[in-house]
């Protein structure tokens, strides 16, 4: 595989009693779509605040692009390279969609150096490739979700980040919607070449984007493998029997699969 | 900021602008025809009034309005610099460790005031780096606190009562006016490209989300805490002026009266933007002058009702109900 950009090594996480994070430990090579999946509660959210870093793991340390970042304030982490989106957007409500995304741009990696002209015309491009142009003057606030998803992952693409990283930017979504922002992000790794983590429970998504999968139960990873590999591996399907619909699904695409 | 001098001069002609230069133009004017004695002082002692009141407002929307760190400790800066303008000046009287060097009034002002802003400075960065990791209500009433402090070591030194100085007489108003279109001048310029620049935005994004700034690139902690030193500085200026104007300090530039009034200019003004603290600050001097001549035992309670009015109706304030119902303007009144 390609040279690593992301390691995790051994981190766990707990909030009082509960271990959210339980000495997980995975790799994130440049150039692929690592899906992280989960039931929920699992764990996924806080892996990305871990390596944002909202939170500082208890055990275990981070490293991206060789160096470590564990504990590292967020905005420190932004400016190296790594952009996320969360699951609950975070518009900034009362700031105009241009002006949100221009934040983006202003902050990231190029922050040192980079024009308020430069930012907005980064801003304009990434609203025009996320299909947000025509609303680039209205205030965030009046976004719907699917709107609000996409604003969300524009700022974050504005920040011409190496590493992204998606928190569930399909929840929400009606299958319409659910396709296009597909197109979406399938249209960001050709395009631009980003690396990706992609947290998701549209799982004909994640099969079909992610070229490896990291399964997370109870805040213990379970699996690690191709699409393929982990929608045939019985502990992925036990650990989802909690959830009856996602089970189904997992079923169905085995089934899918052993007919071919 | 991050924000160089071509591109500052550049925004300095942006619309945005305007409202800024119009006032500073109307002020120079009537400063113009006052220095050339060819008016009285009314209407001066008038618009001095507005300049400070103005002035104030546009410092503590920098914390406030753009931040969101709504502060109710902003009259301790203003006291603060009307305490070290006082103490200079009365240092330099006989028996005062100033005594001798010199006597000049310009310099001792100017003393004074560098001396109440490096004070504020001080202040707000030592408090500023406690009380600024507080959100919210706990953040408001932290800075509750340093009315009461500040207020107890002003009376330790002032013993309870009123400090005064003697200025020098000599074209007293006539300097007086100059120095308070000076400080229109400089508090518009900083809180107008602060407004602008790039800081500007950072500041906007944590009023707006502040986990999500920080997670943006933000640098969220040195941010607040730059703007609530500008908001310190910008406010000590004012209560130094305020106070060579009075040519006295007293435990009132320092009370929790004082901040209220500065948030209720921003608030009727409208919060996010610099207009609003510019047309807040106006209207409420001339609602507050108007009631006091008119219905003087209502005062207070006619400013209640409308802040009552403003905050449960529009909650955006003036400049946003107009940027709202008037398109156009909204180039204007960022
Ligand atoms: N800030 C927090 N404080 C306490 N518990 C938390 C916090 N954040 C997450 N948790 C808990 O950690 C576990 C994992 O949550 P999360 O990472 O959000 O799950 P997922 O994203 O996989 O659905 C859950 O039990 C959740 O309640
Ligand atoms: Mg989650």
């Amino acid at each position: 595989m390609a040279e690593e950009i992301l390691r995790v090594v051994d981190v766990t996480k707990r909030f009082g009693g509960l271990i959210a994070l339980d000495h997980v430990s995975f790799n994130v090579y440049k150039g692929e779509i690592l899906g992280l999946i989960g039931p929920n509660g699992a764990g996924k959210t806080t892996m990305f605040n871990v390596i944002t870093g909202v939170y500082k793991p208890e055990e275990g340390h981070i490293y991206y692009k060789g160096r470590e970042i564990t504990g590292m304030r967020p905005h420190k982490i932004a400016r190296m390279g790594i952009s996320r989106t969360h699951q609950i957007v975070k518009p900034f409500g009362e700031l105009s969609v241009l002006e949100n995304t221009m934040i983006g741009a202003l902050f990231g990696p190029k922050h040192e150096t980079i024009t308020e002209e430069e930012a907005r015309q980064i801003a304009s491009e990434i609203l025009e490739f996320v299909g947000l142009a025509d609303k680039a003057e209205l205030p965030a606030r009046v976004l719907n979700i699917q709107e609000k998803k996409r604003l969300e992952l524009a700022k974050a693409l504005a920040q011409e980040p190496e590493l992204l990283l998606l928190d569930e930017v399909l929840a929400g979504l009606n299958p319409g919607e659910v396709q296009k922002m597909i197109d979406l992000l399938e249209r960001v790794r050709r395009e631009k070449g980003i690396t990706m983590i992609m947290i998701e429970h549209v799982m004909h998504a994640v099969m079909n984007l992610a070229d490896r999968i990291v399964v997370l139960h109870f805040g213990r990873k379970i699996a690690e493998g191709t699409p393929e590999e982990i929608a045939s591996n019985p502990e992925v399907i036990t650990a989802y029997l909690g959830d009856p619909e996602m089970a189904l699904k997992f079923v169905k695409k085995l089934r899918k699969g052993g007919g071919a | 900021m991050a924000l160089g001098l071509k591109e500052a001069t550049r925004k300095l002609l942006d619309p945005g602008s305007y409202l800024g230069w119009a006032l500073i133009a109307i002020f120079t004017l009537v400063g113009v025809y006052f220095w050339a004695g060819k008016i009285s002082s009314n209407y001066p002692s008038l618009l001095m009034d507005i300049m400070m009141f103005v002035g104030i407002a546009l410092s503590l929307a920098v914390i406030m309005s753009f931040a969101g760190y709504v502060s109710f400790g902003h009259a301790v800066f203003f006291g603060l610099g009307g305490f070290s303008v006082t103490i200079v000046f009365r240092s330099a009287t006989k028996g005062g460790i100033l005594a001798g060097v010199t006597s000049n009034s310009v310099v001792l002002l100017v003393l004074g005031l560098l001396l109440g802003i490096a004070l504020s400075i001080l202040l707000a960065a030592t408090v500023g780096a406690a009380v600024l990791r507080l959100r919210g209500a706990f953040f408001a009433i932290a800075t509750i606190g340093m009315d009461y402090v500040i207020l107890y070591l002003e009376t330790l030194v002032g013993e309870g009562g009123e400090l005064e100085f003697n200025p020098g007489y000599t074209n007293f108003l006539e300097k007086t006016y100059a120095f308070f279109l000076i400080g229109f001048i400089l508090t518009f310029l900083i809180v107008y490209l602060v407004r602008v620049s790039k800081f500007g935005y950072g500041l906007a994004a944590i009023r707006e989300d502040e986990d999500a700034a920080e997670i943006l690139g933000v640098d969220t902690t040195r941010y607040k805490i730059y703007a609530f030193i500008i908001a310190a500085a910008l406010a000590a200026l004012w209560g130094g002026l305020f106070s060579w104007r009075t040519s006295s300090v007293g435990p009132e530039n320092f009370s929790l009266k004082y901040s209220v009034d500065m948030i209720v200019m921003n608030v009727i003004g409208g919060l996010g933007t610099l207009a609003g603290p510019i047309i807040g600050g106006i209207i409420y001097y001339i609602v507050k002058r108007l009631t006091l001549i008119y219905v003087p035992q209502l005062a207070y309670v006619v400013m209640g009702v409308i802040v009552i009015l403003v905050v449960s109706f529009f909650p955006e304030g003036i400049v946003g109900i107009v940027n709202r119902k008037v398109k156009k303007l909204s180039e204007y009144l960022i």
